[in-house]
């Protein structure tokens, strides 16, 4: 009721508003249709078995006049599977609502905030739709502008946890410059250094009391109230040259690793320890030619806003680690996504792009990720080309070489293989998936509004369920109209009978998606329907397992 | 200038907090004592399933997580296979860990603990189990022991983790047993002169993975120690591996006696 007095207000606000003034604004709309199949396993979920139909909706609200932003958000989510991919959840409500005020060199922000300092690694409260991340501080924040390039920014509040909060607070302050020695120098730097406190909520320290009362004395740890993380970063520019750099200290702080050995003899319990992060990317960039060379350390920098693991565990981080690997698009080149580390890893990752002429340039992308005792937990080559001719159509090829640790990431076991049909890559070992995928892309436009993309790729594996292909169609009659249809296709295994049941339960099955879009100005509406495959979703190194989806989606994005 | 650094003044003060009351975790000790009850029976001794249903109605009064048994078939001819016996449930293992046990002077007789009396030795007969094992219950070593196996259903490889977790130093000279039972094994079974072919049997001792005195726990046993002792096997295909068990117990280690301070088990399929 409360929820509904307030967007009256607003819309009684906004219909005294003065002529000159405007609202603006944007909506979300998510439907989906679940049809039950259980050969594909689309099943055994709330959706699937009794409610058919799960819907998200964000509306969202802006307003500026007298000096003040304002904004509103109404978010919706009926028997939704968006924040529990295997549940449901129902809530309605002001999702966010925020009032910002700059006076002079002074500006005072209050309500749900998004900000970040540096590149996130100590604090984030951002926003990410596809996995229902929506960590907002909900506090107030004061800003002020110390000179012409130096700011100082202090926040404190509460991370936001659906329609309500969860029970740390948090506090933080970054101050931020600009340098740069004379007008025509082409060397400027940008530092600054953040600090972040998280207080644990009564409740949490009780829990955690109780927790370690439950072990045995050579379990016990330590534990406090307050942990205190901070940050040194710098973005150095000369030339064609870029280098950020970002070192990271977090005090003792209350984390719970899932493969820490007990005295019980398994894995997994709390433990009170600092941690570490260090991040840097070089980039150089000039006309036909981008390399960027980033590289990550990271050693016990869980920084939540309590060590007991959430549902699903991606929810309620205070930071973001930075991802190190390619963010792939194609479905079978994204099929086997890292999960940052949080506990311990050490990556590094170089991409390259040359245009060799004007039609053809060539790139490539190299990952690797270990954990601290030089495990490898990822390794990943993309070499790629793009051939463009005139503006007719284009071209796009590669092939995707990849070592993925499938127990770290997926928790799911992949014995050895002895007839690994990519033995001469070196795999074929216990735990990991060792695939390669070629993959083309091609774009042929008609006329300038009538165009058709083919997209295809191939991943030729023996691990997990085996070997894939894709296909995808799409035409487009521009502005408004885009119709498409792909099939993933799960190749049969050859000898069957060889293999446990759960390596071929797939094996010959379709999983077609159709769809329609239709876009008016600032309007989209889609309509599709999909058969997907289980796996994992994942956004900047963020990722969840998700189940097999089948049905109906229908999606509105409207700006006003 | 001036203000760049009060900024940043004003940022450390964020790191500088007043000292924190730390939060109090209540003192915590090591588990509670569980009993070891050693059963000598056989398939041809008469009297033997009254003496497993004593220890099944006592591990029923007490809990199956407090009192931990084992039923070794090595009482000589009264634990040789009946003629309808299809399975022999004696072993050579099961002889040498009775005869490092004490004298046998007959069954259906226990050890408990492995505790010595001077009048009975370290076995003895039915009448005296109740009361010597509540006896146990009220002696605490203050240690805590636990077993944690890995099994791979398809290879049948089992890897067996024990964890020794002292909450006070012990000294002396200890042994690690770990020996595998298998629960619920249908044969016939002499009971009260009435051969019953489908008879269950409970626990029965089917290897040792150690030495049949227990391996020598060289690491001192300090309070706060914690030791681990890892195994591998391959379990044999007659077991059915449902329904086996890894049992394993700190002793001492033969002088001046072979007390059993602490005991713990876990299945090998859960």
């Amino acid at each position: 009721m409360k929820h509904v007095l307030h967007l009256a207000f607003c819309m009684l606000i906004a219909s005294a508003l003065p002529a000159q003034s405007r609202i603006t604004g944007n909506l979300q709309s998510n439907g989906n249709f679940f049809i039950d199949d259980p050969k594909i396993g689309a099943t055994a979920t709330p959706q699937y078995d009794y409610q058919k139909f799960g819907a998200e909706s964000w509306l969202n609200l802006n307003y500026s006049n007298w000096g003040f932003d304002m904004g509103l958000r109404f978010d919706m989510f009926n028997n939704s599977n968006l924040l529990n991919p295997t549940g449901s959840f129902t809530g309605e409500g002001i999702g966010r609502w925020y009032i910002h005020k700059k006076i002079d060199k002074f500006e005072v922000s209050a309500g749900y905030l998004y900000d970040q300092i540096g590149s996130g690694i100590i604090f984030r409260a951002y926003e990410e739709r596809a996995l229902l991340i929506d960590d907002a501080l909900f506090g107030v924040k004061v800003g002020y502008q110390l000179n012409e390039n130096w700011k100082i920014r202090a926040f404190t509040g509460r991370i936001k946890r659906q329609f309500s909060t969860y029970g740390a607070v948090v506090r933080g302050a970054v101050v931020e410059g600009f340098i740069k020695s004379d007008s025509s120098s082409r060397v400027t730097l940008a530092p600054g250094f953040g600090v972040v406190a998280r207080t644990f909520d009564n409740g949490t320290v009780d829990d955690i009391a109780k927790t370690i009362a439950t072990y045995v004395p050579q379990d016990s740890t330590g534990a406090q109230y307050n942990t205190y993380a901070m940050t040194l970063y710098n973005t150095l520019t000369a030339g064609n040259f870029s280098w950020y750099v970002e070192g990271a200290y977090k005090t003792k702080d209350v984390i719970y690793d899932l493969f820490a050995p007990n005295a019980r003899g398994g894995f997994g319990k709390l433990v009170n320890r600092p941690g570490y992060t260090v991040y840097s990317s070089l980039s150089y960039a000039k006309k036909g030619l981008g390399i960027t060379l980033e590289v990550k350390r990271t050693e016990d920098f869980a920084f939540r806003t309590t060590p007991f693991l959430q549902t699903p565990p991606i929810q309620g981080p205070i930071n973001f680690l930075p991802p190190m690997a390619k963010q792939n698009t194609y479905r079978l080149t994204a099929r086997f996504a890292p999960a940052t580390q949080e506990l311990g890893e050490q990556a590094i990752q170089l991409d390259a792009r040359y245009a060799l002429s004007k039609k053809l340039s060539i790139g490539f992308n190299f990952a690797d990720i270990q954990n601290l005792e030089g495990k490898q937990l990822y390794r990943e080559f993309t070499p790629e080309f793009t051939y463009k001719y005139l503006r007719k159509w284009q071209l796009i090829g590669g092939v995707q070489v990849l070592h993925y640790n499938i127990f770290v990431y997926q928790e799911k076991e992949d014995p050895e293989d002895t007839n690994d049909p990519i033995d001469f890559l070196g795999g074929g070992k216990a735990s990991y998936v060792d695939g390669l995928t070629p993959y083309v892309e091609y774009l042929y436009k008609f006329t300038a509004r009538r165009s058709v993309r083919i997209e295809a790729q191939y991943l030729l594996t023996d691990d997990e369920f085996g070997s894939w292909v894709n296909g995808l169609v799409e035409f487009g009659w521009a502005p408004h109209w885009l119709v498409y249809a792909s099939d993933m296709y799960k190749i049969a295994h050859h000898e069957p009978e060889k293999y446990p049941e759960s390596k071929t339960k797939y094996d010959g099955l379709h999983y077609p998606t159709i769809g329609i879009v239709y876009s008016h100005k600032a309007n989209r509406f889609a309509l599709a329907y999909v058969k997907q495959v289980e796996g994992i979703n994942c956004s900047g190194g963020i990722c969840r397992l998700e189940p097999t989806f089948h049905g109906v989606r229908l999606n509105i994005n409207s700006s006003f | 200038m001036k203000k760049i650094v009060y900024g940043i003044c004003l940022l450390a003060l964020f790191v500088t907090a007043c000292e924190e009351k730390e939060i109090v975790i209540p003192e915590l000790s090591s588990g509670a004592r569980r009993v070891l009850v050693e059963e000598i029976t056989g398939v041809n001794c008469s009297n033997c399933p009254d003496g497993a249903r004593e220890l099944a109605a006592l591990q029923k009064q007490i809990g199956a997580d407090k009192l931990i048994l084992v039923a070794i078939h090595s009482g000589g001819d009264l634990s040789k296979p009946v003629p309808q016996s299809t399975m022999d449930l004696q072993t050579t293992e099961g002889y040498a860990l009775v005869d490092y046990i004490g004298q046998l002077s007959g069954i259906p007789s226990a050890a408990i603990s492995r505790r010595y009396f001077p009048d009975e030795g370290s076995e003895f007969a039915v009448g005296a189990w109740s009361a010597r094992i509540t006896n146990e219950f009220k002696r605490d070593y203050n240690l805590d022991l636990f077993v944690a196996n890995t099994y791979d259903p398809i290879t049948r490889k089992l890897d067996i983790k024990v964890n020794m977790a002292p909450d006070s130093t012990l000294l002396g000279e200890h042994r690690l047993t770990v020996v595998i039972t298998e629960d619920s094994i249908v044969n016939a079974q002499n009971d009260n002169s009435v051969i019953i072919l489908n008879y269950v049997h409970r626990h029965a001792f089917r290897d040792i993975v150690t030495a049949i005195n227990g391996d020598l726990v060289a690491e001192p046993l300090t309070a706060g120690a914690l030791i681990s002792k890892t195994y591998s096997l391959t379990l044999p295909a007659a077991w059915d591996d449902k329904h086996c068990t890894v049992v394993a117990y700190l002793h001492h280690g033969g002088t001046p006696d072979k007390i059993i301070l602490q005991a713990a088990e876990d299945h090998v399929v859960e």
